[in-house]
Protein backbone atom coordinates (compact mmCIF):
# COMPACT_ATOMS: atom_id res chain seq x y z
CA UNK A 1 0.00 0.00 0.00
CA UNK A 2 1.19 3.48 -0.90
CA UNK A 3 1.12 5.75 2.15
CA UNK A 4 0.85 9.44 1.50
CA UNK A 5 -1.58 12.27 1.96
CA UNK A 6 -4.44 12.20 -0.48
CA UNK A 7 -3.81 13.95 -3.78
CA UNK A 8 -7.35 15.30 -4.12
CA UNK A 9 -5.77 18.74 -3.87
CA UNK A 10 -8.66 21.13 -4.30
CA UNK A 11 -11.07 19.24 -2.09
CA UNK A 12 -11.44 20.03 1.62
CA UNK A 13 -9.09 18.32 4.08
CA UNK A 14 -10.02 19.98 7.38
CA UNK A 15 -13.07 22.02 8.33
CA UNK A 16 -12.70 24.02 11.55
CA UNK A 17 -15.87 25.87 12.44
CA UNK A 18 -16.28 28.18 9.42
CA UNK A 19 -12.74 27.78 8.02
CA UNK A 20 -12.06 25.17 5.35
CA UNK A 21 -8.53 23.99 4.57
CA UNK A 22 -8.06 22.15 1.27
CA UNK A 23 -5.66 19.31 0.55
CA UNK A 24 -3.60 21.94 -1.30
CA UNK A 25 -3.35 23.86 1.98
CA UNK A 26 -2.43 20.69 3.85
CA UNK A 27 0.24 19.70 1.30
CA UNK A 28 1.74 23.18 1.43
CA UNK A 29 1.80 23.35 5.22
CA UNK A 30 3.16 19.82 5.63
CA UNK A 31 5.93 20.59 3.13
CA UNK A 32 6.81 23.77 5.03
CA UNK A 33 6.97 21.88 8.28
CA UNK A 34 9.04 19.04 6.81
CA UNK A 35 11.50 21.70 5.69
CA UNK A 36 11.37 23.29 9.16
CA UNK A 37 12.15 19.99 10.87
CA UNK A 38 14.96 19.19 8.44
CA UNK A 39 16.58 22.62 8.37
CA UNK A 40 16.71 22.73 12.18
CA UNK A 41 17.93 19.15 12.51
CA UNK A 42 14.93 18.27 14.67
CA UNK A 43 14.67 14.61 15.60
CA UNK A 44 12.00 14.87 18.32
CA UNK A 45 9.09 17.31 18.56
CA UNK A 46 6.58 17.74 21.35
CA UNK A 47 3.28 18.99 19.92
CA UNK A 48 1.05 20.66 22.48
CA UNK A 49 -1.75 22.14 20.38
CA UNK A 50 -5.51 22.12 20.10
CA UNK A 51 -7.03 19.64 17.69
CA UNK A 52 -7.14 21.22 14.25
CA UNK A 53 -5.33 21.94 11.03
CA UNK A 54 -2.03 23.11 12.57
CA UNK A 55 -1.76 20.15 14.93
CA UNK A 56 -2.56 17.72 12.13
CA UNK A 57 0.04 19.31 9.84
CA UNK A 58 2.78 19.16 12.52
CA UNK A 59 1.98 15.50 13.23
CA UNK A 60 1.82 14.41 9.59
CA UNK A 61 4.98 16.35 8.71
CA UNK A 62 6.84 14.73 11.62
CA UNK A 63 5.88 11.28 10.42
CA UNK A 64 6.84 12.05 6.83
CA UNK A 65 10.16 13.63 7.80
CA UNK A 66 11.09 10.79 10.17
CA UNK A 67 10.79 13.00 13.26
CA UNK A 68 9.51 11.34 16.44
CA UNK A 69 6.48 13.27 17.63
CA UNK A 70 4.86 13.35 21.01
CA UNK A 71 1.40 14.89 20.82
CA UNK A 72 -0.19 15.99 24.08
CA UNK A 73 -3.56 17.38 24.99
CA UNK A 74 -3.62 21.19 24.99
CA UNK A 75 -5.34 21.04 28.40
CA UNK A 76 -2.34 19.28 29.97
CA UNK A 77 -1.32 21.08 33.18
CA UNK A 78 2.05 22.83 32.85
CA UNK A 79 3.76 20.78 35.58
CA UNK A 80 2.78 17.60 33.82
CA UNK A 81 3.96 19.03 30.52
CA UNK A 82 7.34 19.76 32.06
CA UNK A 83 7.52 16.15 33.23
CA UNK A 84 6.75 14.95 29.70
CA UNK A 85 9.47 17.28 28.41
CA UNK A 86 12.01 15.95 30.91
CA UNK A 87 11.36 12.35 29.83
CA UNK A 88 10.92 12.87 26.09
CA UNK A 89 13.71 15.49 25.75
CA UNK A 90 12.34 17.09 22.55
CA UNK A 91 14.46 19.26 20.28
CA UNK A 92 11.57 21.67 20.06
CA UNK A 93 8.14 22.21 21.51
CA UNK A 94 5.23 23.47 19.45
CA UNK A 95 2.87 24.71 22.09
CA UNK A 96 -0.18 26.75 22.85
CA UNK A 97 1.94 28.09 25.71
CA UNK A 98 4.91 30.36 25.13
CA UNK A 99 7.50 27.64 25.49
CA UNK A 100 11.16 27.66 24.55
CA UNK A 101 12.88 24.42 23.72
CA UNK A 102 16.04 23.13 25.28
CA UNK A 103 17.74 23.64 21.95
CA UNK A 104 16.70 27.28 21.97
CA UNK A 105 14.42 27.02 18.97
CA UNK A 106 11.41 29.25 19.48
CA UNK A 107 8.25 27.24 19.76
CA UNK A 108 6.29 29.63 17.54
CA UNK A 109 5.09 27.77 14.49
CA UNK A 110 7.09 28.66 11.39
CA UNK A 111 4.99 30.80 9.07
CA UNK A 112 6.89 30.99 5.80
CA UNK A 113 9.47 28.42 4.98
CA UNK A 114 10.72 27.49 1.56
CA UNK A 115 8.97 24.23 0.91
CA UNK A 116 10.46 21.10 -0.53
CA UNK A 117 9.13 20.22 -3.97
CA UNK A 118 7.57 16.90 -3.14
CA UNK A 119 6.53 15.06 -0.02
CA UNK A 120 8.94 12.46 1.19
CA UNK A 121 7.71 8.91 1.20
CA UNK A 122 7.61 7.71 4.80
CA UNK A 123 8.11 4.04 3.97
CA UNK A 124 11.72 4.71 2.95
CA UNK A 125 12.55 5.54 6.55
CA UNK A 126 13.69 3.04 9.17
CA UNK A 127 10.63 0.98 10.14
CA UNK A 128 12.15 0.26 13.55
CA UNK A 129 12.41 3.96 14.25
CA UNK A 130 10.02 5.53 16.75
CA UNK A 131 7.08 7.21 15.01
CA UNK A 132 5.58 8.69 18.14
CA UNK A 133 5.61 8.66 21.91
CA UNK A 134 2.33 8.86 23.75
CA UNK A 135 1.96 9.38 27.47
CA UNK A 136 -0.45 7.23 29.40
CA UNK A 137 -1.27 6.83 33.06
CA UNK A 138 1.27 4.77 34.99
CA UNK A 139 1.05 2.44 37.96
CA UNK A 140 4.08 3.92 39.71
CA UNK A 141 2.28 7.20 40.32
CA UNK A 142 3.76 8.89 37.25
CA UNK A 143 2.75 8.88 33.55
CA UNK A 144 4.60 6.56 31.16
CA UNK A 145 5.78 7.48 27.66
CA UNK A 146 5.02 4.61 25.28
CA UNK A 147 7.24 4.33 22.19
CA UNK A 148 5.40 3.29 19.02
CA UNK A 149 7.40 2.23 15.98
CA UNK A 150 6.92 3.39 12.41
CA UNK A 151 6.32 -0.23 11.39
CA UNK A 152 3.59 -0.53 14.02
CA UNK A 153 1.83 2.61 12.86
CA UNK A 154 2.12 1.65 9.19
CA UNK A 155 0.70 -1.80 9.92
CA UNK A 156 -2.23 -0.21 11.75
CA UNK A 157 -2.86 2.25 8.92
CA UNK A 158 -2.76 -0.51 6.35
CA UNK A 159 -5.66 -2.11 8.22
CA UNK A 160 -7.62 1.08 9.03
CA UNK A 161 -7.42 2.55 5.52
CA UNK A 162 -8.51 -0.73 3.95
CA UNK A 163 -11.17 -1.68 6.53
CA UNK A 164 -12.83 1.71 7.03
CA UNK A 165 -12.63 2.44 3.29
CA UNK A 166 -13.40 6.14 3.68
CA UNK A 167 -13.09 8.30 0.57
CA UNK A 168 -13.02 11.98 -0.46
CA UNK A 169 -16.79 12.12 0.00
CA UNK A 170 -16.52 11.21 3.67
CA UNK A 171 -16.53 13.59 6.62
CA UNK A 172 -14.70 12.28 9.67
CA UNK A 173 -15.70 13.50 13.14
CA UNK A 174 -12.39 13.95 14.95
CA UNK A 175 -13.48 13.82 18.59
CA UNK A 176 -10.40 12.77 20.59
CA UNK A 177 -7.77 15.29 21.66
CA UNK A 178 -4.30 14.80 20.16
CA UNK A 179 -2.94 13.31 23.39
CA UNK A 180 -5.27 10.33 23.00
CA UNK A 181 -4.06 7.83 20.41
CA UNK A 182 -7.50 7.46 18.80
CA UNK A 183 -6.57 10.79 17.19
CA UNK A 184 -3.61 9.11 15.45
CA UNK A 185 -6.06 6.79 13.71
CA UNK A 186 -8.28 9.75 12.78
CA UNK A 187 -5.58 12.03 11.42
CA UNK A 188 -3.71 9.51 9.26
CA UNK A 189 -6.60 7.33 8.10
CA UNK A 190 -8.68 10.32 7.03
CA UNK A 191 -5.95 12.32 5.29
CA UNK A 192 -4.44 9.28 3.59
CA UNK A 193 -7.91 8.44 2.26
CA UNK A 194 -8.86 11.92 1.10
CA UNK A 195 -11.66 12.37 3.66
CA UNK A 196 -12.45 15.62 5.48
CA UNK A 197 -11.46 15.93 9.15
CA UNK A 198 -13.84 17.88 11.36
CA UNK A 199 -12.28 18.50 14.81
CA UNK A 200 -14.63 18.82 17.76
CA UNK A 201 -12.35 20.78 20.02
CA UNK A 202 -14.42 22.93 22.35
CA UNK A 203 -15.81 21.51 25.59
CA UNK A 204 -19.27 22.43 24.34
CA UNK A 205 -18.85 20.47 21.11
CA UNK A 206 -17.54 17.48 23.04
CA UNK A 207 -20.39 17.59 25.52
CA UNK A 208 -23.05 18.18 22.86
CA UNK A 209 -21.66 16.58 19.67
CA UNK A 210 -25.06 16.12 18.02
CA UNK A 211 -25.27 19.54 16.31
CA UNK A 212 -21.78 19.16 14.80
CA UNK A 213 -22.63 15.67 13.50
CA UNK A 214 -25.83 17.00 11.98
CA UNK A 215 -24.59 20.35 10.65
CA UNK A 216 -21.31 19.04 9.20
CA UNK A 217 -23.03 15.91 7.84
CA UNK A 218 -20.46 13.65 9.51
CA UNK A 219 -20.29 10.24 7.82
CA UNK A 220 -17.59 8.59 9.97
CA UNK A 221 -17.49 8.83 13.75
CA UNK A 222 -14.71 7.71 16.11
CA UNK A 223 -14.87 8.16 19.89
CA UNK A 224 -15.22 6.48 23.23
CA UNK A 225 -18.61 4.82 23.88
CA UNK A 226 -19.45 7.39 26.60
CA UNK A 227 -20.35 9.75 23.77
CA UNK A 228 -23.35 7.53 23.02
CA UNK A 229 -24.63 8.25 26.54
CA UNK A 230 -24.04 11.98 26.08
CA UNK A 231 -25.99 11.95 22.80
CA UNK A 232 -28.77 9.99 24.45
CA UNK A 233 -28.99 12.29 27.48
CA UNK A 234 -29.12 15.32 25.22
CA UNK A 235 -31.96 13.83 23.15
CA UNK A 236 -29.69 13.69 20.11
CA UNK A 237 -29.47 9.95 19.62
CA UNK A 238 -31.99 9.84 16.80
CA UNK A 239 -32.32 9.96 13.03
CA UNK A 240 -32.48 13.75 13.00
CA UNK A 241 -28.88 13.91 14.22
CA UNK A 242 -27.38 10.64 12.96
CA UNK A 243 -28.87 10.22 9.47
CA UNK A 244 -25.64 11.21 7.69
CA UNK A 245 -23.46 8.77 9.66
CA UNK A 246 -22.43 5.58 7.85
CA UNK A 247 -19.77 4.14 10.12
CA UNK A 248 -18.96 4.51 13.80
CA UNK A 249 -16.01 3.07 15.65
CA UNK A 250 -15.63 2.94 19.41
CA UNK A 251 -12.62 2.30 21.58
CA UNK A 252 -11.30 2.93 25.06
CA UNK A 253 -14.20 1.66 27.15
CA UNK A 254 -16.68 -1.19 27.32
CA UNK A 255 -19.38 -0.98 24.67
CA UNK A 256 -22.74 -2.23 25.91
CA UNK A 257 -25.53 -4.00 23.97
CA UNK A 258 -28.02 -1.34 25.12
CA UNK A 259 -25.86 1.32 23.48
CA UNK A 260 -25.86 -0.63 20.20
CA UNK A 261 -29.63 -0.96 20.33
CA UNK A 262 -30.00 2.81 20.67
CA UNK A 263 -27.60 3.44 17.79
CA UNK A 264 -29.25 0.99 15.42
CA UNK A 265 -32.71 2.30 16.40
CA UNK A 266 -31.49 5.77 15.36
CA UNK A 267 -29.94 4.56 12.09
CA UNK A 268 -30.40 0.98 10.91
CA UNK A 269 -27.85 1.40 8.11
CA UNK A 270 -24.91 1.97 10.45
CA UNK A 271 -21.80 -0.17 10.44
CA UNK A 272 -20.27 -0.09 13.91
CA UNK A 273 -16.84 -1.27 15.02
CA UNK A 274 -16.08 -2.17 18.62
CA UNK A 275 -12.31 -2.05 19.05
CA UNK A 276 -9.86 -2.86 21.80
CA UNK A 277 -6.18 -2.45 22.47
CA UNK A 278 -3.93 -0.75 25.00
CA UNK A 279 -1.81 2.21 23.93
CA UNK A 280 1.24 -0.08 24.30
CA UNK A 281 0.04 -2.26 21.41
CA UNK A 282 -0.29 0.66 18.87
CA UNK A 283 -3.66 2.46 18.74
CA UNK A 284 -5.86 -0.66 18.90
CA UNK A 285 -5.45 -4.17 17.62
CA UNK A 286 -8.77 -6.02 17.89
CA UNK A 287 -11.99 -5.10 16.11
CA UNK A 288 -15.52 -6.43 15.81
CA UNK A 289 -17.64 -5.29 12.87
CA UNK A 290 -21.34 -5.00 13.68
CA UNK A 291 -24.50 -4.32 11.70
CA UNK A 292 -28.19 -4.17 12.63
CA UNK A 293 -28.52 -7.68 11.20
CA UNK A 294 -25.66 -9.39 13.06
CA UNK A 295 -24.95 -7.51 16.27
CA UNK A 296 -27.02 -9.65 18.62
CA UNK A 297 -24.69 -12.59 17.96
CA UNK A 298 -21.86 -10.55 19.46
CA UNK A 299 -23.56 -9.41 22.65
CA UNK A 300 -23.21 -10.75 26.16
CA UNK A 301 -22.89 -8.47 29.21
CA UNK A 302 -20.87 -6.26 26.85
CA UNK A 303 -20.21 -6.28 23.10
CA UNK A 304 -17.56 -8.72 21.82
CA UNK A 305 -14.06 -7.39 21.29
CA UNK A 306 -13.66 -9.16 17.95
CA UNK A 307 -10.69 -10.51 16.05
CA UNK A 308 -7.08 -9.33 15.95
CA UNK A 309 -6.12 -7.14 13.01
CA UNK A 310 -3.38 -8.55 10.71
CA UNK A 311 -0.01 -8.96 12.40
CA UNK A 312 -1.47 -9.58 15.86
CA UNK A 313 -2.34 -12.64 17.90
CA UNK A 314 -3.93 -12.90 21.34
CA UNK A 315 -3.66 -15.38 24.14
CA UNK A 316 -5.56 -15.67 27.40
CA UNK A 317 -3.71 -16.78 30.50
CA UNK A 318 -6.66 -18.98 31.47
CA UNK A 319 -8.57 -19.88 28.33
CA UNK A 320 -11.21 -22.04 30.02
CA UNK A 321 -14.62 -21.21 28.56
CA UNK A 322 -16.52 -18.76 30.75
CA UNK A 323 -13.48 -17.95 32.88
CA UNK A 324 -11.68 -14.67 32.58
CA UNK A 325 -8.03 -14.83 31.67
CA UNK A 326 -5.45 -12.12 31.23
CA UNK A 327 -5.00 -10.93 27.64
CA UNK A 328 -1.50 -11.09 26.22
CA UNK A 329 -0.94 -9.48 22.82
CA UNK A 330 1.68 -11.07 20.56
CA UNK A 331 3.00 -9.06 17.65
CA UNK A 332 6.06 -7.49 16.09
CA UNK A 333 4.01 -4.31 15.90
CA UNK A 334 3.51 -3.64 19.61
CA UNK A 335 5.34 -0.65 21.07
CA UNK A 336 9.08 -0.57 21.62
CA UNK A 337 8.81 -0.07 25.38
CA UNK A 338 8.70 3.03 27.55
CA UNK A 339 10.88 6.12 27.62
CA UNK A 340 12.03 5.16 31.07
CA UNK A 341 13.00 1.59 30.27
CA UNK A 342 14.19 0.94 33.80
CA UNK A 343 10.64 0.86 35.07
CA UNK A 344 8.66 -2.34 35.21
CA UNK A 345 6.50 -2.92 32.18
CA UNK A 346 4.24 -5.49 30.57
CA UNK A 347 6.52 -5.91 27.55
CA UNK A 348 8.11 -9.33 27.25
CA UNK A 349 8.77 -12.12 24.77
CA UNK A 350 7.05 -15.47 24.30
CA UNK A 351 8.07 -18.55 22.37
CA UNK A 352 5.53 -19.22 19.62
CA UNK A 353 6.13 -22.16 17.26
CA UNK A 354 9.80 -22.22 18.18
CA UNK A 355 10.22 -18.51 17.50
CA UNK A 356 10.68 -15.73 20.03
CA UNK A 357 7.73 -13.39 19.67
CA UNK A 358 7.37 -9.92 21.18
CA UNK A 359 4.46 -9.74 23.61
CA UNK A 360 2.62 -7.30 25.84
CA UNK A 361 0.85 -8.53 28.96
CA UNK A 362 -2.10 -6.15 29.18
CA UNK A 363 -3.46 -6.54 32.72
CA UNK A 364 -6.90 -6.71 31.04
CA UNK A 365 -9.06 -9.76 31.69
CA UNK A 366 -11.47 -11.28 29.17
CA UNK A 367 -13.50 -14.43 28.70
CA UNK A 368 -14.62 -16.47 25.73
CA UNK A 369 -18.23 -17.38 25.06
CA UNK A 370 -19.64 -18.96 21.90
CA UNK A 371 -16.37 -18.26 20.14
CA UNK A 372 -16.38 -14.54 21.01
CA UNK A 373 -14.03 -12.66 23.32
CA UNK A 374 -15.60 -10.36 25.93
CA UNK A 375 -13.88 -7.82 28.16
CA UNK A 376 -14.24 -8.49 31.88
CA UNK A 377 -12.13 -5.89 33.66
CA UNK A 378 -8.84 -5.35 35.44
CA UNK A 379 -7.42 -6.58 38.70
CA UNK A 380 -5.15 -3.61 39.35
CA UNK A 381 -5.89 0.05 40.00
CA UNK A 382 -6.25 1.14 36.39
CA UNK A 383 -9.68 2.48 35.45
CA UNK A 384 -11.32 4.15 32.47
CA UNK A 385 -13.39 7.29 32.98
CA UNK A 386 -14.94 8.66 29.78
CA UNK A 387 -12.25 6.79 27.88
CA UNK A 388 -9.38 8.29 29.84
CA UNK A 389 -6.99 5.66 31.15
CA UNK A 390 -6.36 6.53 34.78
CA UNK A 391 -4.16 4.71 37.24
CA UNK A 392 -5.59 5.66 40.62
CA UNK A 393 -2.11 5.50 42.13
CA UNK A 394 -1.30 8.67 40.16
CA UNK A 395 -4.02 10.51 42.05
CA UNK A 396 -2.92 9.07 45.39
CA UNK A 397 0.67 9.98 44.63
CA UNK A 398 -0.31 13.58 43.82
CA UNK A 399 -2.34 13.88 47.01
CA UNK A 400 0.64 12.67 49.03
CA UNK A 401 2.89 15.17 47.25
CA UNK A 402 0.44 17.87 48.34
CA UNK A 403 0.97 16.83 51.94
CA UNK A 404 -1.64 14.22 52.75
CA UNK A 405 -0.33 11.69 55.27
CA UNK A 406 -2.30 9.02 53.41
CA UNK A 407 -4.51 8.91 50.33
CA UNK A 408 -6.46 6.19 48.60
CA UNK A 409 -8.78 6.60 45.64
CA UNK A 410 -11.49 4.41 44.23
CA UNK A 411 -14.17 4.56 41.58
CA UNK A 412 -17.88 4.27 42.30
CA UNK A 413 -20.37 4.59 39.44
CA UNK A 414 -17.67 6.06 37.15
CA UNK A 415 -16.81 8.72 39.74
CA UNK A 416 -13.46 9.04 41.46
CA UNK A 417 -13.58 9.31 45.25
CA UNK A 418 -10.34 10.02 47.11
CA UNK A 419 -10.08 9.45 50.85
CA UNK A 420 -7.31 11.46 52.49
CA UNK A 421 -5.75 12.01 55.87
CA UNK A 422 -4.43 15.54 56.33
CA UNK A 423 -3.84 17.46 59.56
CA UNK A 424 -5.36 20.71 58.24
CA UNK A 425 -7.24 19.75 55.09
CA UNK A 426 -8.44 22.52 52.79
CA UNK A 427 -10.47 21.45 49.74
CA UNK A 428 -9.74 24.55 47.63
CA UNK A 429 -5.99 24.40 48.28
CA UNK A 430 -5.90 20.68 47.56
CA UNK A 431 -7.75 21.03 44.26
CA UNK A 432 -5.59 23.98 43.23
CA UNK A 433 -2.48 21.86 43.85
CA UNK A 434 -3.90 18.89 41.94
CA UNK A 435 -4.78 21.08 38.95
CA UNK A 436 -1.09 21.85 38.45
CA UNK A 437 -0.34 18.19 37.91
CA UNK A 438 -3.41 16.16 37.03
CA UNK A 439 -5.45 16.42 33.82
CA UNK A 440 -9.11 17.35 34.31
CA UNK A 441 -10.28 13.76 33.83
CA UNK A 442 -8.10 12.65 36.77
CA UNK A 443 -9.58 15.14 39.22
CA UNK A 444 -11.48 13.36 42.01
CA UNK A 445 -15.21 14.01 41.97
CA UNK A 446 -15.08 13.91 45.73
CA UNK A 447 -12.20 14.28 48.20
CA UNK A 448 -13.12 12.99 51.63
CA UNK A 449 -10.91 14.04 54.57
CA UNK A 450 -10.84 11.49 57.38
CA UNK A 451 -9.07 11.28 60.73
CA UNK A 452 -8.23 7.66 60.03
CA UNK A 453 -8.96 4.99 57.44
CA UNK A 454 -11.06 1.89 58.09
CA UNK A 455 -9.20 -1.42 58.18
CA UNK A 456 -10.40 -5.01 57.85
CA UNK A 457 -9.38 -7.91 60.06
CA UNK A 458 -6.20 -8.38 58.00
CA UNK A 459 -5.28 -4.75 58.63
CA UNK A 460 -5.81 -3.89 55.00
CA UNK A 461 -7.54 -0.61 54.18
CA UNK A 462 -11.25 -1.40 53.87
CA UNK A 463 -12.14 0.98 51.07
CA UNK A 464 -15.52 -0.70 50.59
CA UNK A 465 -16.48 0.19 54.16
CA UNK A 466 -15.29 3.77 53.69
CA UNK A 467 -17.43 4.09 50.56
CA UNK A 468 -20.44 2.64 52.40
CA UNK A 469 -19.93 5.11 55.24
CA UNK A 470 -19.65 7.95 52.74
CA UNK A 471 -22.81 6.94 50.92
CA UNK A 472 -24.69 6.66 54.20
CA UNK A 473 -23.52 10.10 55.35
CA UNK A 474 -23.19 11.76 51.94
CA UNK A 475 -25.92 14.30 52.29
CA UNK A 476 -25.93 14.67 56.07
CA UNK A 477 -22.75 16.77 56.22
CA UNK B 1 -33.07 44.05 30.95
CA UNK B 2 -32.20 41.31 33.42
CA UNK B 3 -34.51 39.54 35.85
CA UNK B 4 -33.81 38.08 39.28
CA UNK B 5 -33.74 34.30 39.53
CA UNK B 6 -35.13 32.62 42.62
CA UNK B 7 -31.97 30.88 43.85
CA UNK B 8 -33.78 28.37 46.01
CA UNK B 9 -35.96 27.32 43.11
CA UNK B 10 -32.90 27.07 40.84
CA UNK B 11 -31.16 24.81 43.34
CA UNK B 12 -34.29 22.66 43.55
CA UNK B 13 -34.34 22.31 39.74
CA UNK B 14 -30.66 21.32 39.73
CA UNK B 15 -31.02 18.89 42.64
CA UNK B 16 -33.95 17.22 40.92
CA UNK B 17 -31.92 16.88 37.71
CA UNK B 18 -28.98 15.39 39.62
CA UNK B 19 -31.23 13.18 41.71
CA UNK B 20 -29.71 14.40 44.98
CA UNK B 21 -30.93 16.36 48.02
CA UNK B 22 -31.06 20.16 47.70
CA UNK B 23 -28.91 20.40 50.85
CA UNK B 24 -25.97 18.93 48.93
CA UNK B 25 -25.98 21.87 46.48
CA UNK B 26 -24.86 25.42 47.13
CA UNK B 27 -24.12 28.42 44.97
CA UNK B 28 -20.54 27.27 44.30
CA UNK B 29 -21.45 23.70 43.32
CA UNK B 30 -20.54 22.86 39.76
CA UNK B 31 -19.30 20.42 37.17
CA UNK B 32 -16.67 18.17 38.74
CA UNK B 33 -17.27 19.55 42.23
CA UNK B 34 -20.28 17.49 43.23
CA UNK B 35 -20.53 13.72 43.26
CA UNK B 36 -23.44 13.63 40.79
CA UNK B 37 -22.43 16.60 38.63
CA UNK B 38 -20.38 15.00 35.86
CA UNK B 39 -20.82 15.34 32.08
CA UNK B 40 -24.01 13.30 32.08
CA UNK B 41 -25.32 15.11 35.16
CA UNK B 42 -24.54 18.40 33.45
CA UNK B 43 -26.67 17.41 30.46
CA UNK B 44 -29.52 16.48 32.82
CA UNK B 45 -29.29 19.96 34.38
CA UNK B 46 -29.25 21.63 30.98
CA UNK B 47 -32.35 19.67 29.94
CA UNK B 48 -34.11 20.70 33.16
CA UNK B 49 -33.18 24.36 32.57
CA UNK B 50 -34.58 24.18 29.03
CA UNK B 51 -37.87 22.86 30.41
CA UNK B 52 -38.16 25.23 33.35
CA UNK B 53 -36.77 28.45 31.92
CA UNK B 54 -37.53 27.93 28.21
CA UNK B 55 -33.97 28.59 27.07
CA UNK B 56 -32.17 26.78 24.27
CA UNK B 57 -29.01 24.93 25.21
CA UNK B 58 -26.32 24.69 22.55
CA UNK B 59 -22.61 23.89 22.33
CA UNK B 60 -21.79 27.56 22.91
CA UNK B 61 -23.74 28.24 26.09
CA UNK B 62 -23.43 24.80 27.69
CA UNK B 63 -19.91 25.60 28.87
CA UNK B 64 -20.88 29.02 30.20
CA UNK B 65 -23.02 27.44 32.91
CA UNK B 66 -20.58 25.29 34.84
CA UNK B 67 -21.62 26.27 38.39
CA UNK B 68 -24.88 27.25 40.07
CA UNK B 69 -23.57 30.82 40.15
CA UNK B 70 -22.83 30.74 36.37
CA UNK B 71 -26.29 29.34 35.66
CA UNK B 72 -27.99 31.98 37.76
CA UNK B 73 -26.09 34.78 36.05
CA UNK B 74 -26.72 33.33 32.60
CA UNK B 75 -30.44 33.00 33.24
CA UNK B 76 -30.66 36.51 34.66
CA UNK B 77 -29.14 37.91 31.47
CA UNK B 78 -30.78 35.67 28.92
CA UNK B 79 -34.43 35.11 29.79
Amino acid sequence: MHFRISESCGSPAVIEKEITFSYNDLHRRVNELCAFYQSHGIAKVLIHLDQGFEAYAFIIAAFIAGVTFCSVNSDTPESRLLYYESLFEPDTIISVLNHQSAAGINSAAPQTIKSTQTLLEPQFLNPRGIAYVIFTSGSAGLPKGVKITRAGLLNFLQWSISEYAVSPGDIWGQYSNIGFDLSICDIFTATYSGAVLVPLKSHGEKMLPGPTIKNKQITFWHSVPSVIDLLNKAGQLNKQYLSSVKKMTFCGEKLYPAQLELLFAANTDLTIYNTYGPTEATVFCIAQKLTAANYRAYCDKTVALGEPIPGYELSLSDPADGTAGEITILSDFIGAGYLDNARASGYTTRMVAGRSQRAYITGDYAYKKNGCLYYEGRKDRQVKILGNRIDLSEIDSSLRRYGCAAAISTVVDQKIISFVIHSCYDETETRTFLKHWLPTAFMPHRIVPLHEFCYNSNQKIDIGLMVSNLQRNEYND
Amino acid sequence: MSIMIDRNELIEVIALALDCPTASINFESGLGHHLNWDSLGHLCIMGALEDRYKIEINENNITKMLTVRDISEYLENNI
